[in-house]
């Protein structure tokens, strides 16, 4: 009896238990999951993360910074390629193709997008945003990132729209950096710096659009000492120096076979070198080791005081005003612990300006604009003469012409 | 504890033998639920229970002082089930039938209090001579004899039966059997055993005993052998309409024994598994039918005993390291751990396969990929305990065959051998397993030891097992599975690496270590992983014929790898160290209900309703430390610099479905389902995911009309759908956290995000039939199926210059893949002294990008692979240049973005053999090849490149050469497309052979067995490179593309080893 009593429990139990599971399997299934660890964009809405907007968007505008110094400097003749992944031997040989091309433009170009959507949001969601110093500091690095593209960017397109000239960067760092000097003044002292790099910025960038009184203008404004970088650490790998991994952690690039090369290695000590008495890891050549970034934390310049000298010499030299422009070049070299150069023609200024930008902005992502703007233009022989046959701007990457509509003609 | 009078028990051979033990653990229609098909006239009530017995399928037990045999009993039972055909026929007897578990029916006294007479609680085993003592005193005449095999081993549980009546009994162990009380005049004889073909013979009887032997021949179309995988619960093969592939022991005889990913090799028409890496203790990856997805995994969902598993390969080491270019992890051991590889290879009882959604509609949102459950062994009822000992040893070589046609062929190894070294093999098994009328049980440990064929590569797992039964309630059986898993592997690093070992040898002194080589063994690579899989099944049975089930589970993993470079290491001389902890765990709520009911005489239905709930968790820790102060043993609080990150990750998919399957005549049959699904990675705007499906068979050699020679054949169609969900975070729009100046948090563009993202949805038409001829020796399994994939996942980039670089799904392809499965075995010899049966099949897999919906052609893996989806190829295909006059002696001219060849191979095949001589020796060989395919030579198009690789070392001067030699060999920036090779290829995978030692040669040995096998003794292949299976690996593997870069062959490896059984 007692034992069919059991039963019955047992049974009875099974019948409830059986439905009470099916039940809770209902339930489950209608489970809503939120995972921790990506930031979903909504959590960003809001005044206090305003501060990490900004972090996140200048961290975004550094990579894009150093990435541009690595691969530009590769296909620009800063570096020389010997390397086993083909696409720096491309680069290396002056061949920079749109497969290849994602390297460099996808990342330069998020970082422009992050820039500007960070402004944007900023402007949504700081209570006084012309008064804002964040603001102010994401128009000063959404000018940078403009600019970065425009060094290396055969063509400008924002945001998914249609090909503009390589022009419209600059102009649009130009308002980027007139805005982060107005907002900065609204700001006060605090925001003094941020004034002072975007007075670098518009000198760099009237010069590439051929404003030549501005941009000595905004050049004598920058004084001598001055230095504004993409900064790298140790912290992360995204945080690392690219150059520093590709000639440090590994041997990718080599300096030999470029024109820092023919100095020596402690020919100028703003391009310094270190024969290891290896072949690179293609095997194909010396490797000389770059030794500028000598750590994965050495900074990546964006601006500096001498580069600013340059920009004056160079209005000078386009006024004719050979003597004045060596004098400025001269400063330089001499600030620089080298001994100065004497041009007489305005032909030999142009070489002895374009040297000078050459080792005075190597491995810092300017040097294939110059080839460009120096080289092609018959400005400078010395760059016209080791240009040839090579591209000069990297082309919207091949995952833009894929994905972007408007630029159907180069698929 | 219930004590149950039992003495007599018929079993059929499916009862009684694995696939019983596999009903227990499955939902069931119960067995007093299922058709009796039985219509009885005046035969004394032991025969009818035996006949009861035979046409059902399901055990019966009772004691022979209970039931009055010789009673003469009547049941118009054609359309009964088995339960209502006992009460029929046990009525007025005070006696009822009560389910005993799995297919067990008890028949006892109806009260509740039974006796418990000792001398009944025991459970003798089933055969003849119960049989006798029951009807011993009713004697008319009797058949006796004993039932072989062609090879002469005595068959078990064969049903004796003579024809047109209801006498019949079950052999025993040793074949013998006797049927008492048979009435004088001549009989036709039937002896039937699944696995073997039907036997008759006539007898004449006349008072007393007279002999009958019989001689029985294997066969391989087992039509009512019951699956589980697939179905809403078990189902008979007849009634199933879609390919199961099973491997069960005799398949796993011929099998590798190492691993379970190797034991799964060759077995199944349209399972694929890659081995990847040859290092020991390196996962693999298996595909069914291909590539089922181009974003997901196409790796098949993987249950054990019931519960899911992860099936993905473990988180190899080394994952913040980078490259020069900032691709992280490609430094580190580069080798990931397979769970399904801390399954001990000798716990496993049976595996089944199914091969695509027309099957795996069940599974729901994961399952397109197919599914594979493994069955580990158990007890049987009424069984003493049987141990088992195993203890194997071996050695572990590379040969100049298995490093490749070209390394292999160099007298050095391309500077290989000098490192190379005999691995060490051994591994000891220990079980028992045994069961009584409470508890069934089997516990095993195991330990294994590999050494691999370079130094510092070795892999150790050490394992416990314990299955329990229960049977504490009539209604209501208890099944336990638990295993735990302890592994330790040690690696070189391998692979795509700075400071891969072969990468750096094979490069000779243009590599990074300037030609000291043996600096890399200074570095340390672990993965240690603990595993356990634990499972509940809790079966009920008999309330109004429904059965319900419920499975809860869990499969916990953790697993912990590091990375360590020590102090003063030449490459990195402050040293650094690299950690991952990962912790996984998936937890298994499954729970079905089946309602069995016979509609008439003819018709059958079953209905089935369930739920599954599955909660995957994964915890990810990664630590590097840098710059240690001094030698020493180091942990990563050693180093002065150092990072970590952390991850979390929680998916839950959820579902139900409804299954009705009709039979008609027990040989057609129509099954229609659906299953509805919800999952937490799917977008917000979706809800829940229904797919249906339905299948048909018609065991057509069942009607009158088919001709007898032709013994069997099966016709069946399947069509259903089956999904495959999108990651965790692939709907929501994200940011990644960052690090900016001085260590302040920032937000980057992580995931576009899309509110409307859903699973893919794989749709499946499979047609084919199942046949044998030649006294069911010859038999043959033949599968077509067409796979769509509609809402395919790609990723769709956007415009970069809209920001979010990190491409996001969309449901917006379509993919197409067709193919042709073919598996014929045959009994090829069946002499007394020697038999020898042959397994072979073939498979095709034509797979399409039918269309892209707009998203643009895309690269997988690295874009300069060139391994591309593209629309109206292959779904992983190769462009590049290609050399348009490759055999003209001239410069090599080009033709730009060529299509040069499918990734994955669009054919495979492979056979089995198994030879048996003298009854005692048994000689096994296991082959599989593939074909259809090109493999990129990174390996060889690296060596080129530095003037080391012999094939174009033997070519110089170049002028005299073909332009696709020109092409290859020619400088240092020669095209890495002209290394697109084909990479057809055959393996030898297993030869084997056993010695079964006569009894009484060991002591106290109830069977003891010597074998020797050999893996990997030989291979052939177009493949220039070291193997044409390697790929790079572990969690950075860029799947789906796949390609070799100084990755290590797999070994051969030769052992012994001694089976005891007591």
């Amino acid at each position: 009896m007692q034992s069919s009593n059991i039963s019955r429990n047992v049974n009875g139990n099974l019948v409830r238990w059986t439905a009470a599971s099916w039940l809770c399997l209902g339930v489950l299934t209608g489970c809503d999951i939120t995972n921790p660890g990506p930031i979903q964009d909504d959590a960003l809405e809001v005044p206090a993360a305003g501060k990490t907007v900004l972090v996140g968007l200048v961290s975004d505008v550094e990579v894009s910074a150093s990435v541009a110094a690595y691969y530009s400097g590769v296909a620009s003749t800063d570096l020389n390629a010997d390397a086993t992944q083909g696409w720096v031997q491309n680069f290396g040989a002056g061949r920079i193709k749109i497969e290849e091309s994602s390297y460099l433009w996808d990342e330069a170009q998020a970082a422009r997008w992050t820039a500007e959507h960070g402004i944007e949001r900023l402007r949504r969601t700081q209570t006084s945003p012309d008064q804002s110093p964040l603001l102010a500091a994401a128009h000063l690095w959404a000018g940078y990132a403009n600019r970065i593209l425009g060094d290396v960017a055969c063509m400008a397109i924002f945001d998914g729209g249609a090909p503009e000239d390589n022009a419209e960067y600059y102009r649009r760092a130009v308002g980027h950096f007139q805005n982060a000097i107005t907002i900065a003044g609204a700001v006060g002292a605090t925001a003094d710096s941020t004034a002072a790099r975007a007075r670098a910025g518009l000198a760099q960038a009237y010069l590439i659009l051929g404003d030549y009184p501005r941009a000595a203008q905004f050049a004598g404004l920058v004084p001598d000492d001055f230095l504004f970088v993409a900064h790298r650490s140790g912290n992360s790998v995204r945080e690392n120096n690219r150059i520093w991994e590709a000639t440090v952690v590994s041997s990718m690039a080599t300096v030999h076979g470029t024109i820092s090369a023919e100095l020596g290695p402690n020919g100028d000590p703003r391009t310094p070198w270190l024969d290891l008495n290896k072949t690179g890891a293609g095997g194909a050549r010396p490797y000389y080791q770059q030794r500028k970034y000598v750590d994965r934390g050495t900074d990546t310049p964006l601006a500096k005081g001498a580069e600013m000298r340059l920009i004056e010499a160079e209005v000078l030299l386009r006024a004719g005003e050979v003597t004045a422009a060596m004098d400025k070049i001269n400063a330089v070299r001499t600030a620089a612990g080298v001994t100065p150069v004497s041009a007489t023609t305005p032909a030999q200024a142009w070489v002895a300006l374009d040297r000078e930008r050459h080792f005075t902005l190597w491995l810092e992502g300017r040097r294939l604009r110059d080839n460009a703007r120096l080289g092609t233009t018959a400005l400078s022989s010395w760059s016209a003469g080791f240009i040839q046959g090579r591209d000069l701007c990297f082309p919207p990457s091949l995952t833009e012409v894929a994905s972007n509509p408007n630029l159907e003609d180069l698929r | 504890m219930l004590q149950i009078p039992l003495a007599l028990v018929f079993m059929t051979a499916a009862a009684a033998s694995s696939d019983a033990q596999l009903a227990m653990s499955v939902v069931d229609a119960g067995p007093l639920a299922r058709p009796a098909r039985l219509n009885l006239e005046r035969v004394p009530l032991a025969n009818g229970l035996q006949l009861l017995h035979e046409r059902s399928g399901v055990a019966l037990a009772f004691s022979s002082r209970l039931v009055p045999a010789r009673q003469l009993v009547s049941c118009p039972c054609e359309s009964a089930t088995v339960g209502q055909a006992l009460d029929h026929m046990l009525a007025g007897l005070g006696l009822k039938a009560t389910e005993l578990g799995g297919d067990m029916v008890i028949i006892a006294p109806a009260r509740n209090d039974r006796a418990r007479n000792p001398e009944d609680a025991r459970l003798p085993s089933a055969g003849p001579d119960a049989l006798e003592s029951v009807r011993a005193d009713d004697i008319a005449g009797r058949i006796v004899g004993r039932v072989v095999a062609s090879s002469g081993e005595p068959v078990g549980e064969a049903q004796i039966a003579i024809d047109g009546t209801g006498f019949r009994t079950t052999s025993g162990p040793d074949g013998r059997y006797a049927i008492a009380g048979v009435p004088d005049g001549t009989h036709r004889v039937i002896a039937r055993r699944i696995g073997y073909a039907a036997e008759s013979r006539t007898v004449t009887v006349a008072g007393g005993d007279v002999t009958l032997d019989f001689t029985m021949n294997p066969v391989s179309i087992r039509l009512d052998e019951v699956v589980v995988t697939g179905t809403a619960g078990q189902a008979r093969r007849r009634e199933v309409g879609n390919s199961i592939g099973t491997i069960d022991n005799e398949r796993l005889a011929a099998a590798p024994r190492t691993t379970m990913s190797e034991m799964l090799q060759g077995q199944v028409a349209g399972v694929q598994q890659f081995a990847n890496e040859g290092q020991v203790g390196s996962g693999s990856t298996i595909t069914i039918r291909g590539l089922s997805s181009l974003t997901q995994s196409s790796e098949p969902l993987i249950y054990i005993d019931g519960v899911r598993v992860n099936n993905a390969t473990y988180m190899n080491n080394s994952l913040t390291r980078t490259t020069a270019t900032g691709n992280p992890g490609a430094n580190g051991a580069q080798n990931s751990p397979k769970p399904l590889d801390n399954i001990n290879p000798d716990d496993v009882l049976r595996i089944e396969v199914i091969r695509g959604p027309a099957a795996t509609t069940l599974y729901g949102t994961e399952a397109a990929a197919g599914v594979i459950q493994v069955f580990t062994k158990r007890g049987q009822f009424g069984t003493r305990p049987q141990w088992n000992l195993t203890l194997g040893g071996g050695v572990r070589t590379q040969t100049a065959n298995s490093l490749g046609p070209v390394v292999g062929k160099d007298p050095t190894f391309l500077g290989l051998k000098p490192f190379l070294r005999n691995g060490a093999q051994h591994e000891a098994d220990l079980s028992v397993a045994g069961g009584n009328d409470v508890i069934r049980y089997f516990v095993a440990a195991n330990h294994e030891y590999a050494e691999g064929t370079l130094p510092k590569n070795d892999s150790r797992r050490a394992g416990l097992r314990a299955n329990f039964d229960f049977q504490p309630q009539d209604k209501l059986s208890i099944h336990v599975s638990s295993a735990f898993s302890n592994r330790t592997s040690h690696f070189l690093e391998s692979g795509d690496n700075t400071y891969g070992f072969l990468l750096n040898v094979f490069r000779g002194s243009q590599d990074y270590t300037g030609g000291n080589h043996a600096m890399l063994l200074d570095i340390d690579n672990a993965s240690r992983t603990d595993h356990l899989v634990t499972g509940v099944t809790l079966t009920h049975t008999g309330i109004r014929n429904v059965t319900s089930k419920l499975t809860v589970g869990i499969d916990y993993t953790n697993s912990f790898n590091d990375e360590t470079l020590p102090f003063d290491f030449p490459l990195l001389r402050t040293g650094q160290r690299n950690t991952s902890s990962w912790t996984h765990r998936t937890l298994t709520a499954d729970l079905a209900s089946t309602w069995s009911k016979s509609l008439g005489s003819k018709l059958s239905s079953s209905f089935s309703a369930g739920g599954q709930f599955y909660h995957d968790y994964d915890h990810t820790l990664i630590g590097t430390a840098e710059n240690f102060g001094g030698p020493g043993q180091v942990t990563l609080s050693s180093g002065a610099n150092t990072r970590a990150s952390e991850a979390q990750l929680t998916v839950v998919n959820a579902g139900f479905f409804v299954q009705e399957m009709l039979g008609f005549n027990d040989r057609f049959f129509v099954t229609v389902g659906a299953r509805a699904d919800g999952n937490s990675a799917f977008g917000s705007n979706l809800g829940l995911q229904l797919y249906p499906k339905v299948s048909a068979s018609y065991v057509i050699s069942d009607e009158s009309f088919w001709p007898k020679w032709w013994q069997t054949m099966k016709l069946r169609g399947a069509w259903g759908q089956a999904g495959k969900a999108p990651g965790a975070f692939d709907a929501v729009r994200t940011w990644t956290p960052v690090a900016g100046y001085d260590g302040q948090p920032g937000v980057t563009p992580a995931n576009v995000g899309n509110p409307d993202l859903g699973p893919e949805r794989t749709s499946e038409v499979e047609l084919g039939f199942e046949t044998s001829v030649l006294d069911d020796r010859l038999s043959a399994d033949v599968s077509y199926y067409r796979r769509t994939t509609n809402d395919a996942l790609f990723r769709v980039t956007a415009p970069p210059s809209e920001g979010f670089l990190i491409s996001s799904l969309r449901n917006v392809g379509t993919l197409r893949s067709n193919g042709l499965e073919l598996s014929v075995t045959g009994v090829v010899l069946q002499k007394r002294n020697v038999e020898l049966s042959l397994t072979g099949q073939y498979s095709t897999n034509e797979s399409e990008v039918v269309d892209l919906g707009g998203a643009p052609a895309f690269t997988v893996g690295f874009a300069s692979l060139g391994q591309w989806v593209r629309q109206g190829y292959p779904m992983v295909s190769v462009f590049g240049r290609q050399v348009t006059n490759p055999d003209d002696i001239a410069e090599p001219q080009y033709a730009t973005d060529q299509y040069l060849g499918s990734v994955y191979p669009t054919f495979n095949y492979g056979f089995s053999m198994n030879l048996r001589l003298f009854q005692r020796f048994t000689l096994t060989a296991l082959g599989e090849g593939a074909g259809g395919h090109v493999a990129l030579n990174n390996f060889p198009w690296q060596s080129a490149r530095r003037n080391l690789w012999p094939e174009c070392n033997d070519r110089q001067p170049l002028t005299d050469q073909a332009a696709i030699w020109r092409a290859r060999c020619a400088g240092p920036l020669q095209d890495r497309e002209s290394w697109i090779r084909p990479a057809d290829y055959f393996k030898l995978r297993t030869i084997g052979a056993t010695y079964q030692v006569p009894k009484g040669v060991v002591p106290g040995a109830e069977s003891a067995s010597l074998s020797l096998q050999i893996q990997n003794p030989w291979k052939w292949s177009k493949h220039p490179g070291l193997d044409p299976e390697l790929t790079r690996g572990g969690t950075f593997a860029v799947f789906p593309a796949r390609y070799e870069y100084y990755q290590l062959s797999p070994a051969r490896l030769v052992t012994v080893a001694a089976r005891l059984s007591y």
